[in-house]
């Protein structure tokens, strides 16, 4: 397995939420549990293994009264996210190579 | 950080993760849309700091425009962060192109405005650029995010 393979990250649902992280700077949790259909619970326990796997950064803060949280993929998890899809990408292509 | 030594996935499975990878980026789309004040906001900042630089050498509330504008656009970034999703519509490769011609057409209004005032002296030029940059703005912006949330539905 290469260097940049993931195990963390190659989980679908944490596949997806790294892949909206990485193209913004925070995204309010309601927005990715919306945008990958997502129940709060399961959203949220994938978020804290990111977040344990030191790839997230949580931040919470209050509008209106309401609290509310924002994840943001930080630098080792824009890192280790940018490394597992070259891994992927060179999978794929290895197995394009050995098709006939 | 954690590193894998499972199983190494198939050809097939790294091709369909590479797809659901595209196909969150696809769903991001949607929700790609700057808050309703900001474009606003930030164009009349930009719009008084215009008119603080052109009349910057012959009035002395000038320099205090110029300061409104720089409080403008230091705490747009932290009522930004409040919003659902803080994206960099600069940096972003998909409407990178597009918010530097925005950059670089403020920046040549402003320069031409300071050039043609202190050729003609004629008051209305700084009014005029700042009105001109404030439209640039309520029109630039909402095309960025446009072309950000195509490039992401794109993606897929």
């Amino acid at each position: 397995m290469g260097e940049g393979f993931s195990e963390v990250i190659h989980v679908p649902t944490r596949l997806r939420i790294c892949s909206i992280l990485a193209e913004v700077g925070e995204a309010e949790f309601g927005v990715l549990r919306d945008a990958l259909d997502l129940s709060d619970s399961v959203l949220s326990k994938h978020v804290k293994v990111l977040e344990q796997a030191g790839f997230v950064t949580v931040r919470k803060g209050s509008v209106n009264g309401r609290t509310r949280t924002w994840v943001a993929l930080n630098k080792i998890g824009q890192k280790a996210f940018k490394a597992h899809i070259e891994e992927l990408r060179k999978l794929a292509a290895a197995g394009d190579l050995l098709e006939p | 950080m954690t590193q894998n030594h499972a199983a190494r996935p198939s050809a097939e499975e790294a091709r369909q993760a590479l797809k659901s990878v595209s196909q969150s980026k696809e769903a991001l789309a949607p929700h790609v849309r700057s808050p309703a004040w900001l474009y606003p906001v930030q164009g009349i900042g930009m719009g008084v700091f215009v008119i603080g630089l052109v009349f910057s050498k012959d009035a002395g509330w000038a320099s205090a425009l110029i300061a409104v504008s720089a409080v403008i656009f230091c705490v747009l970034p932290i009522l930004q962060s409040r919003s659902r999703l803080v994206i960099d519509v600069y940096t972003h490769p998909g409407s990178r192109g597009l918010a530097w011609t925005y950059v670089a057409a403020f920046a040549l209004i402003a320069v031409a405005a300071v050039v043609l005032y202190l050729t003609f002296k004629l008051a209305w030029i700084g009014y005029g650029a700042a009105v001109f940059v404030l439209m640039l703005t309520l029109v630039m912006g909402p095309a960025m995010d446009a072309r950000l949330a195509r490039a992401l539905r794109n993606a897929a």
